[in-house]
């Protein structure tokens, strides 16, 4: 009996020293908050590609600021070193590549048992305003109480290798789709009837969004509302595809909670392709653009409507 | 707690470690604290309903055995503790509809409905078993509770029979079941990781092109079926083998069933101890009893049994429909298997013709049938139904769709997987000579399968995605 325990140990004994110290010493997530091995350009470029959330979390329990953004990939764009600039007040985006309504709400509340909050700015698209079931934040705060857990996580694992073979090797890893810009933008407007199709009422995250909002109000923190603007041909597709309905429902429902900042309108902003990598995504001067639009005093590029 | 996770290896080996060291006599109280430790992780309320239930059978089955309970009072105490077991089913099978209708308060935290199915199926039996004087009653409180609650049969089963049963006996014995333990339980991830979630992730791929491309929605049907059975057996292999690791046997819950050339073999191969549960219970007692009704009552009899079958999985139209659909396909096999019997004794070739060609019958009949224990609504049952054939009239153009716009490497890694477990291990069982023309695994040196185990887990761990469940373990 003792031997099956040895040649137990034993075997599990070469995956921890394949996988622990590499992992540790590279920390491609910088989970322990140390110096690591590898530059943090080249952990910063795949860690935020491979998982934003795992990338964005420990980040903020170090350094949790009073003002948050959340949504998802189009809203991670702005750039919160530009509005810390603008408003003297220090921000953290905190939505996520890929990013579900549920990690934003999930999110939140994270975020409010770190610090006490004082502004959120909600991002919100109407193709992710649904009850898809991933919720990576969970598994990332597993990670965090329980750090056993990152050794064994297969993202973690792949941004390892991807950092060693960049730092070490000079082998740089390309996660991007290898198509042109044109094919790129084209095969992403067809993606969205699938993505349309995930548009069913978000349930019962409707009454999660409101209680946020009761929470808020309950505290003074400001909570707003803020679709993120989407080229015209995105826009356009809302027609094409036949959900009109839901797409008015789902302003309505965000207008009869909070202020709402509506950027996902026909303007000059949204009609210029330069300003858009791919249908949905700002490039970084446009986010910049948008930014300095959204926080001034008068946006020209959002509509803003909705409760108080 | 995720059966593929860090936390739930972790238990499992602490546990066993434990359990191992313990003395034989505690061995019991180990393994029922750990089992209730664990189902009190998802819900205290429950773990308490688990262990009334175990204890209120364990009396009852005491009180059926003795001398003093006789008769009408035999009959009515088995009554007593079999509609005590099936209502506590039953309201947990309701609570998700009542729930959805917004009769009854979420019960996440209160009640969960994990292994109630499996259990309860466990304990009734037992009841039966005692009151038929199969075999006496267990005396022995600890050692039952051990077997009603033990916690690998929990999530999914098998449903074992009491009388299966034993704590290790030997060590030697124990040490060989460990070794077969921690394989099996490697093949189940093998299973779960490498083939049924991404069978999973192609469905999902097709779903997201419809309407355009329903011509491949009969290939998201098969693939359902391969991806229902893979994430089933994985299951069972994880639950067999974490037996095992503690040194008890578990029985079987798949013998190849795709491989089966009638639906009567299918349901002989398929999630086995559930049909073998239903067949000693309900389909032979009610059998009996209506055999003076001749084909008819063997008509009732069959229907009954796979309508239970369905309704097992939950009180859903789709559940119901799945059932009916398979007790017409038993229906037609038995009442025509005599002539077909004849038949094949004067057309030799024909009975071989069969055995190669049943298979992929059964495989198509079972995937139309599974159409609607997918789909959860009418409107999606009735889309399915609509254009499952429009891919067919030109079946390599939609397959070749499908290959070249999901991932070749995918596709291969699934195929080569499912050809290697699945098919290998059919011929394996059937002792074929082309098989034994290769050495059997566990014959092969030690560096060569700890490089083949090294090479699964690392596969498995990249392509394990955290979000996806077992399919089985919701019912």
């Amino acid at each position: 009996m003792e031997r099956i325990w040895l040649r137990l140990a034993l075997f599990v004994l070469p995956i921890f020293a394949l996988v622990v110290p590499p992992v540790y010493s590279v920390d491609p997530y910088g989970l322990f908050a140390k110096a690591s091995v590898i530059p943090e350009p080249i952990r910063s470029k795949y860690g935020q590609q491979m998982n934003q959330v795992l990338w964005k979390l420990p980040a903020y329990i170090r350094n949790p600021a009073p003002n948050v953004l959340l949504g998802d990939s189009q809203m991670s764009r702005l750039p919160d070193g530009a509005i810390t600039e603008i408003t003297g007040q220090r921000y953290s985006n905190l939505a996520y590549g890929g990013g579900t309504l549920r990690e934003s709400i999930s999110t939140f509340w994270f975020a409010s048992q770190k610090v006490k909050l004082q502004k959120v700015f909600f991002g919100m698209s109407f193709a992710d305003y649904n009850a898809y079931p991933r919720d990576r934040v969970i598994q990332a705060e597993e990670m965090v109480r329980n750090p056993a857990l990152y050794f064994l996580n297969s993202d973690v694992l792949e941004t390892t290798e991807y950092d060693v073979a960049d730092a070490m090797f000079h082998h740089h890893t390309n996660l991007l789709p290898q198509v042109s810009k044109e094919a790129f933008w084209a095969s992403q407007l067809q993606y969205l009837s699938t993505r349309y199709k995930r548009f069913a009422s978000p349930g019962t995250l409707r009454e999660d969004i409101r209680r946020i909002v009761e929470y808020c109000s309950a505290r003074g923190i400001s909570i707003v509302f803020v679709i993120t603007p989407q080229h015209v041909d995105a826009q356009r597709r809302v027609q094409e595809l036949g959900v009109a309905d839901q797409y008015e429902q789902f302003k309505k429902d965000l207008a009869s909670m909070a202020p709402v900042y509506d950027c996902d309108i026909d303007s000059e902003f949204t009609r210029d392709k330069d300003h858009y990598s791919d249908p949905f995504h700002l490039t970084d001067g446009a986010a910049k653009m948008l930014v300095e639009d959204l926080w001034s005093a008068s946006p020209k590029w959002c509509q803003k409507h909705g409760a108080r | 707690m995720d059966l593929l996770s860090f936390r739930y290896a972790a238990f499992v080996l602490v546990t066993a470690f434990v359990f191992h060291l313990s003395p034989v006599k505690v061995r019991p109280i180990t393994l029922c604290a750990a089992s209730l430790l664990l189902y009190g992780f998802y819900s205290p309320v429950s773990a308490g309903v688990l262990l009334i239930a175990t204890v209120g059978v364990f009396v009852g089955a005491r009180a059926l055995d003795t001398a003093e309970v006789q008769g009408t009072r035999r009959r009515i105490l088995l009554t007593t503790v079999l509609l005590a077991l099936l209502s506590y089913l039953f309201l947990i099978k309701l609570l998700p509809i009542l729930h959805e209708h917004g009769r009854a308060l979420s019960t996440r935290y209160f009640l969960v409905a994990l292994g109630v199915s499996y259990y309860t199926f466990k304990l009734m039996g037992y009841a039966i078993d005692v009151y038929w004087r199969k075999y006496p009653a267990w005396t022995d409180p600890m050692g039952f509770v051990a077997f009603a609650t033990f916690f690998p049969q929990l999530p999914a089963g098998p449903i074992q029979r009491a009388y299966e049963f034993e704590l290790p006996a030997d060590e030697r014995t124990t040490a060989e079941l460990m070794r077969f333990g921690f394989r099996r339980i490697l093949l189940g991830i093998v299973k779960k990781t490498i083939i049924a979630d991404q069978i999973g992730a192609m469905m999902a791929y097709i779903d997201g092109l419809q309407p355009q491309f329903s011509n491949l929605n009969w290939i998201a049907a098969c693939l359902y079926a391969l991806q229902l059975y893979f994430d089933f057996a994985a299951l069972s292999d994880i639950a067999i083998g974490t037996a095992a690791v503690f040194g008890i046997r578990s029985p079987e819950n798949f013998a190849h069933p795709f491989f089966a050339p009638s639906m009567t073999q299918f349901w002989r191969r398929w999630h086995m101890t559930l049909t073998f549960w239903l067949t000693d219970y309900a389909f032979t007692p009610l059998r009996m009893a209506t055999r003076n009704l001749g084909n008819w009552g063997l008509v009732l009899s069959i229907t009954v049994n796979m309508v239970l079958i369905g309704l097992w999985h939950g009180l859903g139209f789709g559940f119901l429909v799945f059932g009916l659909i398979h007790s017409v396909y038993l229906i037609a096999d038995s009442l025509t298997g005599g002539a077909r019997r004849r038949y094949y004794r004067k057309h030799p070739f024909a009975d071989k013709f069969t055995n190669v060609i049943g298979p992929f019958l059964v495989f198509g009949m079972v995937a139309f049938s599974l159409i609607f224990f997918r789909a959860v609504t009418l409107p999606n049952t009735l889309y399915q139904l609509r254009h499952i054939a429009d891919g067919l009239k030109a079946p390599l153009s939609s397959l070749q769709t499908f290959y070249y716009g999901f991932s070749r490497l995918r596709c291969g890694l699934v195929g080569l997987a499912t050809i290697w477990l699945e098919l290998g291990g059919y011929m394996r069982s059937r002792n074929s000579k082309f098989m034994a023309l290769f050495p059997r695994f566990s014959a092969l040196p030690a560096a060569v399968r700890w490089a083949v185990y090294y090479v699964a887990i690392a596969t498995a761990a990249t392509l394990h995605q955290q979000s996806v469940h077992f399919i089985y373990v919701q019912f």
